[in-house]
């Protein structure tokens, strides 16, 4: 096994895992953990550099002292006679820099030991931030955390795979869904399960009344480009979809507005998109064109966003779907086709002038199969305990019923 | 400190402004509150009146006079 383990590459300290199994969980929102994450987020925002990076220091904002304290009260009595389940073993995506850290995060506030696997995938922030964790670990104060935090990168090994599932009591496998089913053959033991992030999409609902009437087109713009091209539309939250909802010509009157000021925010932030998105974009758009009846354009005519007006919703929004800024739009003057259209792979909806409680009754999210999250436009990629419909305080943590 | 004095400071320190500076000041106004300074000044805030704001709070926090009207919800008069 061991020959095996060489290939590991620790960004935190070399880690042996014998005798990761005996480590003892320790209660979810302990003192320890929350003073941990406080450190690293005291050491985020100590940089210089940290406007380069909003989603390192969006990171540093969860993971302050207040705010799991904050958190840890919401939960109320919940908490009382929880702890880690053990030993969490985690496999970390390549489409957000700091995915990993989120996952660190959950294993953390959760007591759990983390084995965390990042991706091969380098990116600036992610680096700064194993930098700031190894750092922290390597401080007397946290010396507790040498034994149950370790991040590493591996190139896709089977054996390695098979003895790191073989110490876990919960494994965390963020999608693909060809990953997941690839981890998936190394077997974990019996009283050992998986959560699973797999592929899904997301979309945005647009009450075109109600958005001509707001008072802040622009704010509503600048906040879709966060939920979109500040992760290159690559996020599973980033919507792939607009529902516009209205008669055509309210519809009609709000995507010239909407997509103005969308088109500024672009500008503003001088986003870029490579070469070889702006080819796969068009290919989408008329794949789009002849299956759904869609009708194309693009801002300004260049090739950096493409819209595509479509006559109807296909059952499986993936064939359609493309990072870099590709939007289909559908409009409508009923919420019925929206209602309809929600699969299982349909994560996030964002909105725009509606009110969320209203809109849950309205699309019968009570009895849906998909949406996980109904979030303001803007807030799509918002990480919370509550996540892809589980709510991951229960999930990674175990209860001592006390009688 | 009076509790006046001490969120005008919050803003000084964070943004490098005078107080003079203060009284119409929006979010976005300046370079300094931009979305990171954003967090910065909601943890020197959370600090300095020892509170835990919502994440709701903390996004609608978009001026100077309309951050005194959030922070009486958690019983801090300014």
């Amino acid at each position: 096994m061991q020959s095996a383990l060489d290939k590991l590459q620790f960004e935190t300290g070399a880690y042996g895992f014998g005798g990761v199994e005996k480590l003892r969980p320790m209660p979810v929102f302990c003192d320890e953990a929350i003073a941990f994450l406080d450190a690293i987020s005291k050491a985020i925002f100590a940089r210089d550099d940290i406007r380069a990076y909003p989603d390192l220091a969006s990171f540093g904002f969860l993971c302050r002292a207040r705010n799991l304290k904050r958190l840890k009260k919401e939960y109320g009595s919940f908490t009382d006679y929880r702890c880690g389940k053990g030993v969490s073993l985690h496999f970390t995506p390549s489409n957000i820099p700091l995915n990993f850290a989120y996952s660190l995060f959950l294993g953390l506030v959760t007591g759990n030991v983390c084995l965390i696997r990042m991706s091969s995938k380098e990116f600036p922030q992610a680096t700064i931030l194993v930098d700031i964790i190894r750092n922290v670990m390597e401080s007397d104060a946290f010396s507790i955390f040498r034994d149950r935090v370790a991040i590493f990168r591996y190139q896709h090994d089977k054996d390695v795979t098979d003895y790191l599932s073989s110490l876990c009591d919960i494994r965390i496998i963020w999608g693909s869904d060809d990953t997941i089913s690839e981890i998936r053959t190394s077997p974990l033991p019996a009283r050992s399960f998986d959560v699973t992030f797999a592929d899904r999409y997301s979309m945005c609902v647009i009450n075109a009344e109600a958005y001509l009437n707001d008072a802040d087109p622009h704010k509503e713009a600048t906040a879709f480009y966060n939920d979109t091209l500040f992760f290159d539309q690559n996020a599973c939250t980033s919507p792939r979809l607009m529902y516009w909802l209205g008669d055509a010509q309210t519809v009609v009157q709000a995507q010239e507005t909407f997509w103005a000021h969308f088109e500024s925010a672009i500008r503003d932030r001088d986003y870029r998109t490579s070469g070889n998105l702006a080819v796969e974009k068009l290919l989408n758009q008329q794949i789009a064109a002849i299956e759904l009846d869609g009708i194309g354009t693009g801002l300004s005519g260049d090739s950096l966003v493409r819209r595509t007006n479509i006559e109807r919703i296909p059952e499986d929004l993936e064939p359609f779907a493309c990072p870099g800024g590709f939007f289909l739009e559908y409009a409508n003057p009923s919420l019925a086709p929206l209602a309809e259209s929600i699969t299982r792979k349909l994560q996030t909806l964002t909105y725009i002038g509606f009110d969320a409680a209203a809109l849950f009754d309205e699309l019968g999210l009570d009895r849906a199969i998909g949406i996980d999250r109904l979030v303001a436009n803007g807030r799509a990629s918002e990480f919370g305990l509550v996540w892809d419909g589980y709510d991951m305080l229960f999930q990674m943590s175990k209860k001592v019923a006390v009688l | 400190m009076s509790n006046v004095e001490k969120y005008q400071q919050a803003f000084t320190e964070t943004f490098g402004l005078g107080e003079d500076q203060l009284a119409d000041l929006k979010y976005q106004d300046v370079p300094e509150w931009d979305s990171v300074g954003h967090m910065n000044l909601m943890g020197a805030l959370e600090d300095v009146f020892d509170i835990e704001m919502d994440i709701d709070d903390i996004t609608d926090f978009s001026s100077f006079e309309h951050g005194k009207t959030i922070l009486k919800k958690y019983n801090v008069n300014v």
